[in-house]
């Protein structure tokens, strides 16, 4: 039981740690940001009581120095500094690591921890010695006081649930009475019979006529906490006291008798008014009360393996209802057939619902972004500016999960070895400070990132000959810019001894690839020498479920994505006999391509017709050759087991209608599968 | 828990007396409704007479309204009388509901 | 162990909210008192308000979350302490002192 609120602690921890270092990145660049200093001290207020209370007690004392810090600088106590920020930095740091573990056990740990907290509080002491305070100036708001009194018409019209929220009502209108003189009219004409009343809900609303000298606002902040349950209304009918006038009174009877409410206009004669300035009032006031109803909970948070799970049951449902639409085409039982049409656009939208709701954004995780960004320049001494656009962009979490230690390793590989030195930036006739541009954005049934740099670039010539050197590469092949930066990519072009290298990427960029392919997701190069490099990561919007066309080779189905697939092409079984060097020739151009039939060992059938599915991938087709193609399918992919892993060309496999099993191909790897053999030799 | 509250019922020829005192709030009006829900069958008249009150709040108001909603519905005459403290009568005058006291 | 946490929590929590009912009760209260109490209200609401519903403490933590809101605002500069919403909060505190009471009361003790 305790578990389970200490994890909520613990995310919950997390969360206001992501908050903190935001806020702490923008207060560096406002230093005297009273509502971020705020914000920050809020944070830290709570994870030191939370940590009080689950039994985080080092974390809770550390906390507790840092907000007395921050107790400090919003008091105007202590100035934000650009030192104070690194040290907070690095306390976050230290706190993330409280949360994970707990209470510290390890010696040398606890004197690290025990350190730390001397530390800030040094920071205090030192201040103290230059401590001048700033007596907080109180805008105690002396109300300009009116002279005359005003009447008001006000509507208070509760919602049912008033009472059991524990407002009672009888107070509040007691409260209107003590600002001036008042007339309360009470109708209960909407109570019901016994047998059909709700004894604790509010089936009463009140007109109340109040002549005061008190401030619009002292009314209003009588029903301060009570706004989002009931509709309220403020308005100004008379410039005077007109509350004992004999119409008055007259109109007040004639409400309280006929049950019926009373209007602005049944006032018009008593005030002197004039009509504009009453509409502005009451418009105002109406705007305001749509704004605080527009305030109501807008997200709620749900644990993440409830939306797996979720997901799972979508991916079933959309498996049963491929293999209802399977039988019901061959019962022909029309009733059936529009049932499972139905079942069909259901289940796809409600598909697309479960994905909307599992796509995250990425901002999430872009902080450690920054982070990398921020400490790992100023250990170098390079000054670089890191731009971020389409941070709300959402992804699916899983592909989030997975792309955070890729694009860190990208973020490094810029600063280490894109981004110059400030001299050397100037004497390259660059301005000094470097700038990354981190780019997400939406293409088409994908996602792209970017991460460009205005550093450096790299030596095309000299990644040449050193994947020579490493044997490679034959020293006589031709290659294409893009064929010599996709050596980057080759696993072991570098190695860990290359961390040095001047001419600056490669390292791990092997790695890179790989990660980014396990999401489905390919990876580019551009780079253009002294100007920078750009890495391009496209990614697909979702991992669980994809459209896909069904083919068969041999006695198997297999599916490829179509989001891959450009068109199918029928080919005369003569042209592929013709054929050389696995290319044909089409539309007088020359395509590749990768007979499926061979790759999976299934017999080749001659056929009248031998389909080629065309396959797209940066910028260039390929043409894959099948035994027949079934149709389109939507398909839930689930992973391959341990022992298929080595099948590297595919991606997952998928249960058919009729319980067979079918394939989902990685085209990606297919054609690089192709292009690796083709370099080798 | 001892009940903070009292109803007494008292039926002669189909009129019903109920009278009612103590702790007249949200927190013991549910048992307040039933108790008066079993006891009114078919009168011909309701009498309601509330004293001794300890506090009173707008469940209570509601309920008086729904007995007299429900002798107009179902053809009894409902009347009532209540004697109350002066702060809360004050309350309650100030929340429109003067014509209920006496 | 939760049932001492929660008692730990009720005890601080009950004790401030009646010290904050007790200060708001005061006839005058100074500039420099008035933003310690908007301090104080802000925080024993949002302990409350983010703790409670844990605890069990379900229609209290309700309640303090119009007390959070309000205080949060008024931290922030975006909303003035006025008497009349002082005299609100002091109506609110009281009843949040009894609501929590008998929370602590009527629950059943767990595990």
């Amino acid at each position: 039981m305790l578990d389970k609120f200490k994890a909520k602690f613990v995310e919950e921890s997390m969360d206001n740690l992501q908050d903190l270092e935001e806020s702490l990145f923008l207060l560096e660049k406002d230093l005297e940001n009273k509502e971020l200093i705020e914000r920050i001290f809020r944070a830290m207020h709570s994870l030191k009581g939370g940590g009080a209370m689950f039994g985080f007690n080092h974390l809770s004392d550390f906390t507790h120095h840092l907000e007395t810090i921050f107790d400090w600088v919003r008091n105007n106590k202590l100035a934000v500094t650009s030192d104070l920020i690194t040290l907070t930095f690095s306390a976050i740091d230290h706190i993330k690591n409280l949360i994970k573990t707990g209470d510290l056990t390890d010696e040398q740990e606890l004197k690290g921890h025990n350190q730390f907290i001397l530390r800030l509080q040094s920071v205090l002491s030192d201040s103290a010695s230059t401590l001048s305070v700033h007596s907080t100036v109180d805008s105690q708001n002396i109300n300009d006081e009116i002279s005359e009194s005003k009447t008001y018409l006000i509507n208070f019209i509760p919602q049912e649930e008033l009472l059991q929220n524990g407002t009672n009502p009888l107070y509040l209108l007691d409260d209107i009475h003590a600002l001036g003189e008042a007339i309360s009219i009470a109708y209960t004409h909407k109570v019901p019979s016994l047998e059909l009343i709700d004894i604790t809900a509010n089936y009463c609303l009140w007109q109340i006529l109040l002549n005061t000298s008190e401030s619009l606002n002292e009314i209003k902040d009588v029903f301060i906490f009570v706004e989002d349950e009931c509709e309220l209304q403020i308005d100004l009918i008379a410039d005077s006291n007109i509350l004992q006038k004999p119409e008055c009174i007259e109109i007040i009877k004639k409400a309280r008798k006929g049950n019926s409410l009373l209007k602005i206009e049944d006032f018009q004669s008593l005030s002197q008014l004039k009509p504009s300035s009453q509409e502005l009032e009451s418009g105002e006031e109406k705007k305001k009360i749509t704004a605080i109803k527009e305030h109501k909970i807008s997200s709620i948070r749900v644990a993440s393996h409830k939306i797996d799970e979720l997901v799972t049951l979508v991916s079933e449902l959309v498996t049963i209802q491929a293999q209802l639409s399977l039988y019901s085409e061959s019962n022909e039982d029309p009733v059936i057939v529009s049932l499972s049409e139905n079942i069909q656009k259901l289940s796809r939208q409600l598909r697309e619902n479960a994905f909307d709701i599992s796509l995250i954004p990425l901002q999430s995780e872009l902080m450690r972004f920054q982070r990398l960004v921020r400490d790992l320049s100023k250990d170098q001494g390079k000054d670089i500016d890191f731009v971020i656009e389409g941070g709300d962009l959402e992804l699916d979490k899983n592909i989030i999960e997975h792309l955070t230690d890729p694009l860190l390793h990208i973020l490094r590989n810029s600063i280490d070895h894109g981004i110059e030195l400030p001299e050397e930036r100037i004497s390259s006739g660059k301005s000094p400070k470097g700038t990354i541009l981190f780019k997400a954005f939406h293409s088409g049934a994908n996602v792209i990132i970017e991460v460009s740099d205005d550093g450096k670039g790299m030596d095309l010539e000299y990644i040449r000959q050193k994947a020579i050197s490493k044997e490679i590469v034959d020293q006589n092949a031709v290659l294409t810019d893009k064929e010599v930066l996709d050596l980057l990519f080759v696993s072991g072009f570098s190695t860990k001894d290359a961390v040095s290298d001047v001419s600056g990427r490669g390292v791990g960029m092997d790695v890179v690839r790989r990660k980014i392919a396990n999401i489905r997701g390919e990876v580019s190069i551009d780079t253009e020498k002294g100007k920078g490099t750009t890495i391009t990561i496209r990614l697909p919007l979702t991992l669980s479920i994809i459209d896909g066309l069904l083919v068969k080779v041999g006695a198997n189905q297999y599916v490829i994505p179509i989001s891959a697939i450009d068109k199918i092409h029928a080919l005369d079984p003569s042209q592929l006999k013709k054929s050389f060097n696995n290319v044909v020739v089409l539309d007088k151009e020359q395509i590749p391509y990768i007979d499926l039939r061979k790759v999976f060992n299934a017999p080749e059938v001659e056929h009248d017709v031998i389909q080629m599915v065309m396959i797209k991938a940066e910028d260039r087709i390929t043409g894959v050759i099948v035994d027949s193609v079934i149709g389109e399918y939507q398909t839930v992919v689930k992973p391959l087991g341990r022992y298929l892993k080595k099948q590297e060309i595919l991606s997952g496999a998928t249960i058919m209608g009729d319980g067979t099993l079918a394939m989902v191909v990685d085209t990606s790897r297919l054609l690089m599968e192709r292009k690796s053999k083709k370099v080798a030799g | 828990m001892t009940e903070n509250f009292n109803v007494d019922f008292k039926e002669n020829n189909g009129q019903l007396d109920i009278a009612l005192s103590g702790q007249l709030t949200i927190n013991s009006i549910k048992k307040i409704t039933e108790d008066i829900k079993s006891h009114i069958k078919n009168p011909k008249s309701v009498s309601v007479s509330v004293k001794d009150v300890d506090n009173i709040d707008l469940t209570f108001i509601q309920l008086l309204q729904s007995i007299k909603n429900s002798g107009k519905k179902n053809g009894y005459e409902v009347s009532f009388s209540m004697k109350l403290p002066e702060d809360l009568s004050a309350l309650l005058k100030n929340a429109g509901f003067s014509n209920y006291i006496n | 162990m939760l049932t001492e946490i929660k008692q730990q929590f009720y005890k601080e929590t009950l004790q401030e909210l009646k010290n904050i009912s007790s200060d708001l009760s005061a006839q005058v209260i100074d500039a420099d008192r008035k933003s310690l109490l908007v301090d104080r209200i802000f925080s024993v609401s949002h302990q409350l308000s983010g703790t409670g519903p844990m605890l069990g403490f379900d229609m209290s933590s309700k309640i303090s979350r119009k007390l959070e809101k309000t205080f949060y605002e008024i931290r922030s500069g975006e909303k003035e302490v006025s008497l009349q919403l002082l005299w609100q909060t002091k109506r609110t505190i009281d009843f949040m002192i009894d609501c929590i009471t008998e929370e602590n009361q009527t629950q059943v003790p767990q595990q």
